[in-house]
This record gives C-alpha cells, sequence and structure tokens, in this order.
C-alpha cells in the first residue's frame, strides 16, 4: 500500500487563540500591588496596682487629631501647639529628632558635665547602654523569680502564675536580645532606647481615615529615616532591601532577617493608637 | 502602456504568519507572570488615602495570610441613610447590616474565625499572625476602625494593616 501523506494542520487559528487567552488575562488581572502599614494591637495587660502612674513625657510623641481634622502635637514644653494640616510633614522631621537627640549620650560612664546637663534638660527620650552580658543577668533573674513561685504557698501561687506567662514573655525577649547583640556587637556596649518610650497616636470618633493614613505615612517616614541610616552605617545595605528579603521568605534570607531584627531592636516603634471614649 | 495594468496573476505570497501565536504567547506569559488576579470588586465605593513607605502585601497574598475587609460608601446612594456615618462594612462581598446594629462591626471576629477554619491545616497560621487588611475610603471616620480594631482585639488577631495607596518615595 502506498504511504498516504498526513495532511498539514491549519495553525492559523491558534493566534486568534492565544489573543483570547491574553485579553482573559488583561481583563483579569491588575497590576497594581496592595500598599499597607502593618502595625500589631498591643496586648491588655491586667495590672493590680492602678494607682497614677506618673509618666514622663519625654517619652511620649503625642500626635493627637480631633474631630475636625485638625491637628495638635505636644509641645516640647508639654504645651499644646497646634499644627495645621498643611505643615502635617513637619511630624516625621519631629519624630526623628525625637528618636536620635539623645542617642550619642548613651554611655553614661563617657559623658562630660556638658553633656549630663544637656541630656537632662532637652525633652526627648533617653538612651542607655546595655550589652549581651547584661541581658544574660536579665535572664537569669527572671529565672529565679519562677523559682521563687514555686516556693509560694497554694493559695498565693495560683495568683503568681498568672504573671508566668508574662515572665516568660520577658525571657524569650531578652534571650532573643542577647543572641542578638552577641552576634553583631560581640561585648561592646549598645545605645537602648528607653522601653518606654512610644509614639502616641490619639483620633475622635469623627476623625477622617486620610488624616489618621496620614499620621501613620509621617511616623513611618521618620522611623525608617533612623532605621535606613542605622542599617547602612552598620551593613552598607538599605533597610527595604533587607527587609523586603526577610518579608519574602524568612528560611532562605535567614542573614536579612537577623539584621532586621536588630535594627527594629534598636529603634523601637512602639505606637499606640488610641480613641477615647466619652 | 501595461503600466497601469493589474498584475494578472492574482496576490503575491502569502505572509507567514506561523510564529504570530508563538509572539502572541510570549505576550501571554509575560501577563500571567507579571500580574496578579484582580480580588473581586468591593461592594462599597472605596477612594484610598495616600501614604509613604508603605509595605508591599503580594509576598503574604501569594501565602494567603491576610484577609481583606472594605470600609466604603454603598454603591446605592439611598442606602447610605442606614449606616451609621453613611459608611458600610463589607465583608467577603457581602455588605453587613443586622436589625440593632448599623454596620455590624461585631460580624469581624465571627468572619475572621470562619476563615481561619475553612483553611487547610498545613496553611494555618496563628490568627495572631494573619494579617487584616483594613481597606476604608478616605473619609472614613476613625470611629470605624477602632470599633474594629475592638473586634480583632477579642479575638486576639493583633496583626492589623491600613491599606494606602502608595504616592511614591521620592523627594524632591
Amino acid at each position: 500500500m502506498a504511504k498516504r501523506e498526513i495532511p498539514e494542520i491549519n495553525a492559523g487559528s491558534m493566534a486568534d487563540i492565544a489573543f483570547l487567552l491574553l485579553l482573559f488575562f488583561l481583563v483579569t488581572t491588575t497590576m497594581d500591588k496592595d500598599q499597607a502599614y502593618i502595625r500589631k494591637i498591643p496586648e491588655k495587660i491586667e495590672k493590680k496596682n492602678t494607682e497614677n502612674q506618673e509618666i514622663d513625657t519625654r517619652n511620649v510623641f503625642h500626635i493627637y487629631a480631633n474631630a475636625n481634622n485638625e491637628l495638635i502635637l505636644k509641645d516640647r514644653n508639654g504645651k499644646n501647639k497646634p499644627v495645621f494640616v498643611k505643615d502635617i510633614e513637619s511630624i516625621s522631621e519631629l519624630l526623628y529628632e525625637w528618636y536620635v537627640t539623645n542617642r550619642e549620650f548613651f554611655d553614661a560612664e563617657k559623658l562630660t558635665a556638658a553633656d549630663k546637663q544637656k541630656k537632662a534638660e532637652n525633652q526627648f527620650p533617653w538612651y542607655s547602654a546595655s550589652s549581651a552580658n547584661d541581658y544574660r543577668i536579665v535572664k537569669e533573674n527572671y529565672f529565679s523569680q519562677i523559682e521563687d513561685i514555686e516556693k509560694l504557698p497554694e493559695g498565693e501561687r495560683k495568683k503568681q502564675e498568672e504573671n508566668l506567662t508574662m515572665i516568660y514573655n520577658e525571657i524569650q525577649k531578652a534571650e532573643e536580645k542577647r543572641k542578638l547583640f552577641k552576634e553583631f556587637f560581640g561585648d561592646l556596649k549598645v545605645p537602648e532606647l528607653s522601653d518606654k518610650a512610644h509614639i502616641r497616636i490619639e483620633v475622635q470618633e469623627k476623625t477622617s481615615y486620610e488624616l489618621f493614613a496620614k499620621i501613620q505615612s509621617e511616623v513611618e517616614e521618620a522611623v525608617y529615616r533612623v532605621r535606613d541610616e542605622e542599617c547602612r552605617a552598620k551593613f552598607g545595605e538599605s533597610y527595604e532591601a533587607v527587609k523586603g528579603k526577610a518579608i519574602q521568605d524568612e528560611e532562605k534570607y535567614e542573614d536579612d532577617k537577623k539584621k532586621w531584627d536588630l535594627i527594629d531592636l534598636l529603634f523601637p516603634a512602639n505606637i499606640i493608637e488610641v480613641l477615647p471614649k466619652n | 502602456m501595461s503600466k497601469f495594468k493589474k498584475n494578472e496573476r492574482g496576490t503575491g505570497p502569502a505572509l507567514n504568519t506561523a510564529s504570530l501565536p508563538d509572539i502572541v504567547f510570549m505576550l501571554l506569559f509575560f501577563f500571567m507572570v507579571a500580574t496578579t488576579s484582580k480580588e473581586t470588586d468591593p461592594a462599597v465605593k472605596i477612594k484610598q488615602p495616600e501614604g509613604k513607605r508603605t509595605i508591599d502585601l503580594t509576598a503574604f497574598k501569594q501565602r494567603s495570610e491576610i484577609d481583606f475587609l472594605y470600609i466604603g460608601k454603598p454603591r446605592n446612594p439611598s442606602r447610605a441613610e442606614d449606616f451609621k456615618f453613611g459608611f458600610a462594612l463589607s465583608l467577603d462581598n457581602v455588605v453587613q447590616a443586622s436589625e440593632d446594629e448599623l454596620y455590624a462591626a461585631q460580624k469581624v471576629a465571627e468572619w475572621k474565625l470562619s476563615k481561619k477554619n475553612k483553611k487547610p491545616a498545613r496553611m494555618k497560621k496563628d490568627i495572631g499572625d494573619v494579617i487584616t487588611c483594613i481597606k476604608a475610603d478616605k473619609n472614613t471616620p476613625a470611629g470605624i476602625i477602632f470599633e474594629i480594631r475592638d473586634e480583632l482585639e477579642k479575638i486576639k488577631a493583633w496583626t492589623i494593616a491600613y491599606a494606602v495607596v502608595d504616592k511614591g518615595t521620592k523627594k524632591d
């Protein structure tokens, strides 16, 4: 039998099919990304002693927005100072100043009298000097506290046990800090922002989300600036690059995750968002 | 006088279009890789505010570690009066409403937990680490946002994200 030739397949409509697919993807997908500010809601802690605790105003960077979308910043002298929306951009400058001013005065042993005077007079949060060794001591202290709880009589133990998880978390934090400090600084002293320093954003029920987002944006800008400067000085890389890699894959970019954690420890952003209820 | 005479032998050789599908497929693959699928259009109208130094959420979306909720004006303007402040909350493209509570923030906790339960076991993450992203209209009163925050706090969903449009970080 003669070989029969296979007829050629007409591929002319292939392009049409491909175009249809292409159009489908063009229509159903989007190129813009979701952008946002990520925040943590702080855990509520039941405090037993409710007596009024004195809050050092230097530790709080207070941003207040009222129902008419006007901004009020606490002045460095503790007075209210209205900031109009026009110069809202200055918040990041002020916040930057708030972060870095006292950083050079971190080691109390090396301060001259003039420095001490300056540090005491300005209204910015204080830095302290601590090293990996200090955190070893913190850890040991907490462990001894746990042992003390075991010794307590039954009735009191229950109460104390509630504090156990909190103490445990503290140990975890101290241990993490110790590891990171040891790895990146050895036994050197590290400037650490006062743990009471925080940024307080206070809004009213009718404050618009636009202004709220704008405040978040300004805070983020300042925090980014201090962290980026530190990151470039220490690792020669931008903070954004380090963080981007760590977010993408924590295991693959383990080193970047550590760098990110360290920078965040050096410049913590404790942001408290409140809406006072009347 | 054959200058204007038509070519009697008909058209010239056919244009070879065999490589056209290849070109189109290449385009197709480019778009498949470069874009992400659109979420369903939210049931409420939203115009997002702008901000600097935002975080790109794509990585979280790919791992589905994020839930979106929408707050905005209802598409039907006559319905706006039904809601407190005129803003409605939309979860999974359904505008939330109930008789007693006008924008039903308490549905958020229920919705979050059901989202968690629907996920396959290997993708389950601690509820505190799954981001709840609030996409809200510019003019949304902060009161609504804080009410949702309170709901999230109750179920220990600690991580929250405020969506904005990045206006670029270039300084002039």
